[in-house]
This record gives C-alpha cells, structure tokens and sequence, in this order.
C-alpha cells in the first residue's frame, strides 16, 4: 500500500514538474528572444485603394547589445506582412517587389539595450497567386498561404495586420502584435475616384510603386499614369489624391534619375 | 468386347549398377527437357488453367463406333485419321494418331493404344491435333486407361506448331497427366496443330481438347505501347524511371497539339474487339512528404498529380475526350488506339492500363508507381494477363531563358577641376576640393588621376572634399582631375582602376542552369524542368547603366532588353529574362564598402526577369564560396521567377546565409505547381 502510494506520488510530482516545464519552455518561447517587433499604422481608418504605411520597428529590449539582421526589410523578404480580415485566418501579403533582394553577407548592425531598427512598409497592392491550372488539394495548399485579392485592404470592414520578422542567422520568427485598422466605405468624391480604379489593381499598383509589371514606358503604364492625372485634376482633394500623385511623382522620378528617396518599401 | 489384360508388374527383373547410372542420365534429361520446355513459354502473366474463359471444349469420339484395338505385338499398329466439324472452327479439326490405332473404351475416350498383355512400347505413340483455322492457346489433359505400370505411358511431349514444347510427366498412381496450356507467343503466328507424343512409346488418351479462337479471347491485350505523337518520349531520368514528355510548345508560335501520346493495345483478336483504356495519376516517387507530395502520410498514395485534370484525358486517337477512359475496337490488325492528354505541370505521372473487361479496370488501384488488381480479381500487379500497362509517363517542362549582358562600361568615374589641394604631412594625406557633388565615401579605395600632376590612392570622399594617399605640395588651380572607384568586375585591372572603363559587361554565370537532366549542373532538375537557350538575340551590349535602377519592378524591367516578352505570361511557352548587369542601386553597390550589397534581383516574385550584378559578385567586394557566386545567384534568382522566396531555405535562401545550391522541397512544390513563371 505504502508502495502504491510512493508510485502514485513520484508520478504526480513528475507531472506536475512537467507541466511546469512546458509552461516555462512557451513562456521561454515568447519571452526569450531580445528583440520585439512593433508595428503601428499612421491612422486607423482608411478608404479601400487608399495607401497603408506600416511604421515597424525591432527593438533590443534586452540588457545587453546584440547584432539586427541588416536585411530585415520587406524587399529582403525576412520581414513578412500578414493580414487577417474579420478574424479570419492571416493569410500573407506581398506588396511588388517584395522579397526579391538577395543581399551578400555583411556586419550587422548591433542594435544597443532599447535600442529600434526602423523600417516602413507599404500596403495597398497585393501580389496574388495563380491557383486555377491547380487540382483542387494543391490549389487550396497554394491558396490558403497568399491573400488573394488584388486590393489588399479592398473591401470595407476589419483588419488585423501582424508582421513577422525572420532571423536568417537563428531562422526564428518573431512576430508582432497585431494592429487593427479598419476600412470604410468612401463616400461622395471618394467614392467617385474608387469606382474609379477599383475594378482595375493596376491603379494600385501603380499609385503604390510609380509603375507597373512592364517597363515605364511601355503603353499600360502610359495609359494608367494618363488616367491618375486626369483623376486627380478633376478630384485633387480626395481621400485618394496624395497616394495618386506620389505614385506620378515616383514615376516621373523613375524616368528622370530618382533620388535615393524612392529607396522605399 | 474384349477387355485389355493389365499386367500388375511391367518392370524388368534385376537391375544392374550401368542400368542405374543410365536410368539417373535418363531422368536428369527429361528434368532438363522440362525445364526447357518450360523456358519456351512466356514468362510473363498467364491466365491460369482454371480459367476457361473463351475456350471451347471439344470431347473426340469414335465416328464409327467405338472400336478397340488388343493387339499382342506391333504389327497391328496403324495409323488414324478422323476429321470432325466442330462448332467454332471451320471446315473441322483433324486428329491423326500415329503409330497406334485409335481406341474407345468404355470409359476414356480417344487415345492410342498399343496394348498388349505385356504393355510393349511399339515406336513412338504420336496424337496430332490440327485446327483448320489458327487459335491462340489450347489446354489438353491426356490420361491413361488406368493408373500404374502396365497402363501406358508416363511420359509425354507436346508441342505445337510453332516449335514451342513441353514435357508432362505422369505419376505411376494417377491416370491422369497434369493439365497443360499452350499459348501462341505474341506476336508470332498462332497455333495450327499440337502433336502429343508418348516420350517412352506407350499408349495414351487424348481426353478432351481445349481451344481458344482469336475473336474469343476473354483476354485480348497482350501487350500496351506508348507511342510518341508530336513530343517525342524518353527515359525519364529522375526518380521511379519510366518514361518522359514534355508536352510545351516548342517555339512561342508553335500551334501543335504537344499534350498527346498514343496508346496502342496489341491482340491476337482481329477487328471488333473493344478494348477499354484507363489513364491513373501514380503516386509522387520524388517524395512522400508534404508539401511536394502531401497524401502519403499512409503511404506512397496516387491522385497527386498538381495539373488537371489530374488523371489525364483518354480519347479516341484524334478525337477530344472528357474522362480519363475510353472504350476503342481494334482495327483489322487486332489494334485499339487511343490518346492520353496529359497535364502541363512538371512532374505529373501517369500510366494507362488497358483491359476487355471494363470491370477489371475500373477495380484497379494506385499502388505507388504502379497499379494493381483490385476488387474480386485478387491483387496481382499489373500486367497480368486480364490487363495490360504502359510505362510509367512523367511530364517535364522546358524554361526558355533570354539571357543578355550589359554592353561596355563607361560613365564610371568623377571628373573635375581642382580648387583646393591642402596637404596634411601628419598624415601623410592630401585633401582636395572636388568641383562636382560626391556620394560620400563612394571612391574610397579607389584612384584619382590629377592632369600633369600624378595619381594617388583615394582613402575617402565627403560630398566636396576627396582625401587622398600621400602629400601633394604644388597643384595649379583648375587642375582636371579624374577619379575612379574600386569597381573592376573582372579583377584584371589591379590598381590601375579604370572603372572597368570600355569594359563589356560578362554575362551570368549558367553553370547550375544548363540543359541537363543532371541536378549537379541543372537546380531545377529535380523540379522536371530544364533550361533551354534557344530564345532572344544574346545580346551582350545591352544598354549600360551604371547603377541598375532597383527602386521599383517597373525601373528593374526597363533595364531588360527581352525580346521575347510576348511569351512571358504563356503557360505552354515558360520565358523567362537574364541579364548580366553591373551593379545595384547607388546604396546596394558597395561603394563606400558600408553599402550593402545586392548581389542579385528580380523585378518582383513570379516577375519576368532577374538581374546579376557582375560588379558585386566578386572577391574582395563580396566572399565567394560554394554558395555564393555568380553561378548559385543566377540560379536563385531564376528560383524567385517560380516563386521561390527566401525563406524556402535552401538555394533560395539570402547570400548572407546560404548554405546549399540545392532548392529544397518548399522550392520543388513552388516551381512544380507554377503556372508560368
């Protein structure tokens, strides 16, 4: 009997100690890495077709100096958006150009105890993944990682937008809290300007990065660039008139010689 | 009617030591005469005599009344010969004894008899069998009028006329010989007679005779052949083997039909026959894990192909179809064709079994890369001689790659005139006053020509101030200057940097894109896709631009020269763009060396085309290893058009922590469940 007992006990006490461990091992998990990912919009109502630029910064909230990735940028592709509307499942957004940069290896940079990396990120265009040449297990495999509209932020409601960070020296993620913004329906001139562009996301596009999936000066993007000028001298106080003409001005810039401004997510 | 006398003991009396040694000889070659007579058969499935399925059976009986024939030496011995109509063969079959007159007894039928009280052997006992119209197989069972020495033969040989021969052996208890097939090789000619010969001359009974005409073969497919349309087949070299296709177009205006092969049954049956065809989706051999292959968590499981339909189409040869069957009577050579249209997505493999009985194929499942019987028909891998299959298929893609090079060099460098030049002989340095707006520190490392004065190692570079090597005392006002960075993509200038001044440009490094099946010289092998370099003009003078514009996908595309853009989006057509470049952006170039570094890059995920910087990919601005060179960023960036992103890991992964040249599978599923890149 008394043998029964001692059995008994070693085997709650181990479980419990178990318990105890794996609460410290998620806590750890959560705790332990000594960067943080923040990341806060500038407004938190937007019009759908309206830019969102997303401030992010990782921070050192640790005692001591440690090395930033330096290419924890959106366009290294180690820093990764995700969007989640009316509590729906995150699913990722790529913006154009995003994560196409291959970087040589080079000296982090050492981010000192409170010390933030800063780095801005643009929503509005989403890249979006062909799935209908796929059978239906691999189209929703496919489908079920990537946004699927071309607007990413194109219907009226909720959205939660979490970035997560890669560190490609340890390959862990650290993710952000989310940050919620909402999206509402444009009303008089700015409904007139949505109508407007928002059955064609090469607007978007364009407004978002100065051009589109072709060369500057290529007829589509002539055509589009036309269109905004003309949207924007017969609606220039818009909701939508400042994303249309920094997306003119990264145009023009581009045919110029664009200055190191344009260098930006 | 007089009843043969049996004699209880046939053996000779007291065998000797030579008759010993002659009786071994004696088995050991009718064992090797069994062997052989068994190798002249086909080895491959055969329907088991159980089966009657098609043949017909015909019981020879005496035309004129039975007739015995005792005979008490060999002198009586003679030969017969009856012909008989018989349902299903016309004129008749022909059955010939020789050497031994024909016998009927009570209860067996038809066979030879030399019968004696003594049971003598008179010469060899031969019955032939000889069908007025060929047929494809025939079953015999003889038999003795009773089991045991004294009631005739043992041992038999039967061979029909196409020269194949086996032997059966009786046991002395039984009366009965083995029941024996005979099936006509295909292709070959079919069978127009079968002589049974008594190997130790005794009698025999012929018993019933099975025999299967051609049109009523329940099992007509004998073989299936996978005949090349307009994409030719070969072996496909990655994992499970079989064979390959590549079903794309050939050329961007290229309008054939490139999806189709050609499945042929072959019969023995002539016209009419239907045959029923159905195309499978075999399991992923290249993995069992997801994500390239995500339903094999209980093993190796088909229905995996990403294209669909997934299956394939089987239709008439020509003609459209809408499932992955088809039903097809053969042509007056005992042929059924019909097409398979494959899928486009590389990788996809398939295989098409071919049957008369549409129930026996529609039980067939998936086992791995090959398929097996199913429902009541038991579980055998096919072929068997109910179904028929062709090799595995696989389909594989071609990317065509337009591949440029920037033209000659030039523009690299600062010019201007002098105004001030102080020189600081505590630091042995000169700092002089440049007339032009600087990147700060871009010329570091670099070489500053001063006109009549000399040239000198440039240390660093403020927006108007260069600070150089060494003390320069007397310049005259205005004097031009011309300065150079440390940019030399080809190391040949040592330090007499030019900025690679009237340089061309060198094109990517390919040696991890070649037209190979071999993955050590092909990453995207292992994805069923092989590069081509059969599109564009090669052009290595491609417009030079100093600092390639990477500001937006629109600035990186108006540095291509594509030609062959108009196929870009084609799904049939893979296009894709590679240009050997210079260098990045003004801040990605390396110029001052806290820049960093954008070895490599592509106009957006699944874009048109990548850039390669030349300038950057290079000891000392860059460390070359295995993983990062020209050759591993071409590859890469290549990679990032299929959708490849950096954190697949792998050859995808960043430069800056690369540690394989090898796409792993996340990359694998991406490139194989593209559309286009």
């Amino acid at each position: 009997m008394k043998t029964k007992l001692l059995i008994v006990g070693i085997a709650s006490v181990s479980l419990v100690l178990a318990f105890c461990v794996a609460q410290y091992s998620v806590s750890s998990q959560t705790n332990h890495n000594p960067l943080r990912v923040d990341v806060e919009t500038d407004k938190t109502t937007y019009l759908p077709g309206e830019l969102v630029t997303l401030h992010i910064s990782i921070v050192n909230k640790s005692n001591t100096a440690i090395p930033l990735p330096v290419d924890a940028t959106v366009q290294d592709g180690n820093l990764r958006v995700f969007i989640s509307k009316e509590s729906l499942p995150f699913k990722e957004y790529l913006g154009p150009g995003w994560g196409t940069r291959d970087r040589a290896p080079s000296k982090p940079t050492t981010l000192n105890p409170g010390q933030a990396f800063g780095t801005d990120a643009t929503i509005l265009w989403n890249q979006t993944i062909e799935t209908s040449h796929l059978n239906p297990a691999y189209a929703q495999q496919q489908g079920s990682e990537r946004l699927s509209n071309a607007y990413a932020l194109g219907k009226p409601g909720t959205y939660d937008i979490k970035v997560v960070l890669r560190d490609p020296t340890t390959r862990e993620n650290l993710e952000s809290i989310p940050v919620q913004l909402t999206v509402a329906e444009p009303q008089g001139e700015d409904r007139d300007v949505w109508e407007e562009i928002r059955d064609d996301a090469n607007y978007g596009l364009f407004m978002q990065s100065g051009g589109l999936l072709e060369s500057p000066e290529e007829q589509k993007t002539i055509r589009i660039a036309l269109s905004l000028e003309n949207l924007l001298s017969r609606h220039p106080n818009s909701k939508y008139a400042p994303v249309m003409r920094s997306g003119l001005a990264k145009r023009q810039r581009g045919l110029q010689r664009p200055s190191q401004d344009d260098f930006e997510n | 009617m007089k009843v043969p006398r049996r004699s209880t003991d046939w053996r000779p009396a007291g065998r000797t030591k030579r008759t010993r040694r002659l009786l071994g000889l004696a088995l050991l070659m009718v064992t090797m005469a069994l062997i052989a007579g068994l190798v002249n058969h086909s080895t491959s499935a055969v329907q088991p005599l159980s089966d009657n399925c098609g043949f017909l059976w015909f019981t020879p009986s005496e035309p004129n009344g039975y007739q015995h024939f005792t005979a008490t030496d060999c002198s009586q011995a003679v030969a017969e010969t009856f012909s008989y109509p018989i349902a299903g063969i016309t004129p008749a079959l022909t059955i010939t004894a020789a050497n031994g007159r024909f016998a009927w007894w009570g209860d067996w039928i038809y066979g030879t008899t030399t019968y004696s009280a003594n049971n003598q052997a008179c010469g060899t006992q031969t019955i032939t069998v000889s069908f007025s119209r060929p047929v494809l197989s025939v079953r015999l069972q003889p038999s003795t009028f009773g089991a045991g020495p004294g009631y005739g033969s043992n041992s038999l040989t039967i061979t029909t006329s196409g020269g194949d021969s086996t032997q059966v052996q009786k046991a002395p208890a039984d009366n009965n010989f083995p029941p024996t097939s005979l099936t006509a090789p295909f292709p070959g000619t079919a069978i127009t007679s079968v002589m049974i010969t008594a190997n130790d001359g005794l009698s025999f009974t012929l018993g019933n005779v099975g025999y299967l005409l051609p049109e009523n073969d329940c099992y007509p497919v004998k073989s299936l052949e996978m005949v090349a349309i307009n994409s030719p087949l070969d072996t496909n070299p990655n994992i499970g083997g079989g064979q390959r296709v590549f079903p794309d177009k050939l050329t961007a205006s290229d309008n054939a039909d490139r999806k189709r092969v050609r499945i042929k049954a072959y019969t023995a049956s002539g016209a009419n026959k239907t045959i029923y065809f159905k195309s499978f989706d075999l399991d992923d051999p290249s993995s069992s894990t997801s994500p390239v292959d995500p339903n094999d968590s209980s093993g190796p499981t088909g229905n995996d192909n990403r294209g669909i339909p997934s299956s394939g189409v089987m239709s008439l040869a020509g003609g459209s179809g809408s499932s992955n069957t088809i039903s097809v009577v053969t042509d007056s050579n005992g042929i059924a064709q019909a097409d398979l249209s494959l899928s486009m997505q590389p990788g996809d493999n398939f295989m098409v079994a071919a049957s008369a009985d549409q129930t026996y194929l529609n039980a067939i499942t998936i086992d791995g890369i090959s398929l097996r019987e199913g429902g009541t028909y038991g579980s055998q891998l096919l072929p068997t001689y109910r179904g028929q299959v062709t090799a595995m298929l696989t389909v594989w893609r071609r990317v065509h790659i337009e591949m440029d090079s920037m033209g000659l060099v030039s523009g690299n460098k600062a010019t201007g005139k002098t105004s001030t030049v102080v020189p600081h002989a505590a630091t042995n340095t000169t700092d002089i006053t440049a007339s032009t707006t600087l990147e700060i520190n871009r010329f570091e490392n670099g070489r500053i020509t001063l006109n009549n004065v000399g040239t000198f190692s440039v240390l660093s570079n403020s927006a108007n101030m260069i600070t150089v090597q060494g003390l320069i005392n007397s310049v005259p006002h205005n004097t031009s200057y011309t300065m150079y960075d440390d940019d030399d993509f080809n190391n040949n200038n040592g330090t007499n940097l030019v900025g690679d001044n009237g340089e061309n440009v060198t094109a990517p490094d390919i040696s991890l894109l070649q037209d190979s099946d071999n993955p050590a010289v092909n990453a995207f092998a292992v994805a069923y896709v092989r590069p081509k370099y059969d599109v564009g003009d090669y052009n290595d003078l491609v417009s030079f631009k100093l600092n390639t514009n990477t500001t937006s996908p629109a600035n990186i595309i108006g540095s291509y020269d594509f030609d062959a853009k108009a196929s870009e989006a084609d799904n049939s057509f893979w296009t894709v763009y590679l240009l050997g470049a210079y260098q990045a952006w003004t801040d990605e170039d390396g110029d001052p060396n806290t820049d960093n570094l954008t070895l490599g890059i592509v106009d957006n995920i699944n874009g048109q085309g990548a850039n390669v910087f030349n300038e950057l990919l290079r000891s000392p601005e860059t460390t070359i290893t295995t993983y990062v060179n020209n050759a591993a960023t071409s590859a890469h960036e290549i990679g990032h058009l299929f959708n490849g992103q950096h954190g697949d890991l792998g050859l995808m992964e960043q430069s800056s922590t690369r540690s394989s040249t090898i796409f792993t599978e996340i990359t694998l599923n991406r490139i194989r469940s593209i559309n286009h890149p």
